[in-house]
């Protein structure tokens, strides 16, 4: 075995509860989302809703490339996305937003412990105009083109 | 006609002979500490720890009132479409809850949380069909009936001891190293690892 520490670390962290999600490809995150949208955090903050922590990222909103922000619950007037934990309750799995950090997010609307496609599938960080992609970095506007046409694909060739 | 050996005439007898097969080993009953909300719950971790059991291994359900282990079907805050379970950490306190509209098939979700809980590294995303593979299946099995091969490989290796040597001294059910079932790891673990891990250096 040439890495054997490493399949130590995988077996080091006993018991581990976690969150269970179903796999979600690109194609499916378009078809699901009923927002999608390039935005930058710009605030992190928390409340409490009926007797359960959420945390606020107010967003600033570069581009919206289908639906409406509207649907997004607002802090001080400002979109925000809504997740359920706080400091003293964590969502497993749940995803942790930069502030100041750029994103591209597949959203759900609604009342909902996260409203990103995918719990954290529907996520892309960008950096430096580039998505970070695990098959690698795309051009923001190059990945912005291939959800629009996959979209536009979905729904019969309409915007 | 030729005389068969008298060995030979024994042969057929003793394959006939019942006693000469061995006596049938009770599986090692291993009691699986959690705290249910509902039957529907407790019934799911009974069928999904029924599952994970053996014939060498019998896992069973300890109905615990207060513990830091819960499960639930359902919540009052709505689940995310895409979820199957999730789980809340507040404190030393861990609540895992099911979707009970889980897109994944919820025996599914149920045999993955129980695996987690018997400290199994299930990945978030779980794959279609998902069920433990035989190596991780392995791995459960030696984890609780006192082997030292801590990773299911099949031989007890160094890379085992590292891992005994990296949780020495942690407490909680499940933790990898823990071969006497005590609740944490201490040397009584690392006397029983020797007995199977002879350290022998090679002339």
């Amino acid at each position: 075995m040439r890495y054997p520490w490493a399949l130590a670390a995988a077996v080091l962290f006993p018991a581990a509860l976690a969150t269970s999600v179903q796999q979600l490809d690109l194609k499916a995150q378009v078809q699901r989302s009923v927002l999608a949208i390039v935005a930058t955090v710009t605030a992190r903050s928390y409340q409490q809703i009926s007797g359960y922590p959420w945390t606020d990222y107010t967003l600033a909103i570069q581009d919206t490339l289908w639906g409406s922000a509207s649907v997004l619950p607002t802090v001080q007037g400002n979109p925000a996305l809504q997740i359920l934990g706080g400091p003293t309750l964590v969502l497993v799995g749940a995803p942790k937003l930069k502030v100041n950090g750029q994103y591209v997010l597949l959203l759900y609307s609604g009342t909902m412990d996260d409203p990103v496609v995918g719990v954290n599938q529907g996520i892309y960080p960008v950096q430096g105009g580039e998505v970070q992609l695990p098959s690698g970095p795309v051009a923001l506007q190059q990945f912005e083109n291939q959800l629009q046409t996959e979209r536009s694909q979905q729904s019969g060739g309409g915007s | 006609m030729k005389l068969l050996p008298a060995a030979l005439l024994a042969l057929p007898l003793a394959l006939a002979a019942p006693a000469s097969t061995p006596a049938p080993v009770a599986p090692k009953q291993v009691s699986v500490p959690v705290t249910s909300a509902s039957s529907q719950a407790t019934a799911a971790l009974r069928a999904a720890l029924k599952s994970l059991s053996s014939k060498q291994l019998l896992f069973t359900l300890q109905l615990e009132p207060n513990g830091n282990r819960r499960f639930q079907l359902g919540s009052q805050v709505p689940f995310n479409p895409d979820e199957g379970s999730r789980t809340l950490v507040q404190g030393p306190l861990e609540t895992v809850q099911v979707n009970p509209e889980s897109p994944l098939p919820l025996q599914e979700v149920w045999l993955a949380e129980t695996a987690r809980l018997l400290g199994a590294s299930v990945p978030q995303i779980l794959p279609p069909n998902f069920q433990l593979s035989k190596r991780e299946t392995r791995q459960l099995g030696a984890h609780f009936s006192q082997s030292a091969d801590l990773t299911g490989s099949g031989k007890v290796s160094l890379v085992d001891l590292a891992i005994l040597a990296s949780n020495y001294g942690k407490r909680g059910f499940g933790i990898p190293g823990d071969l006497s079932g005590a609740g944490v790891v201490n040397a009584k673990d690392v006397s029983l690892f020797a007995q199977q891990f002879p350290l022998i250096w090679p002339k």
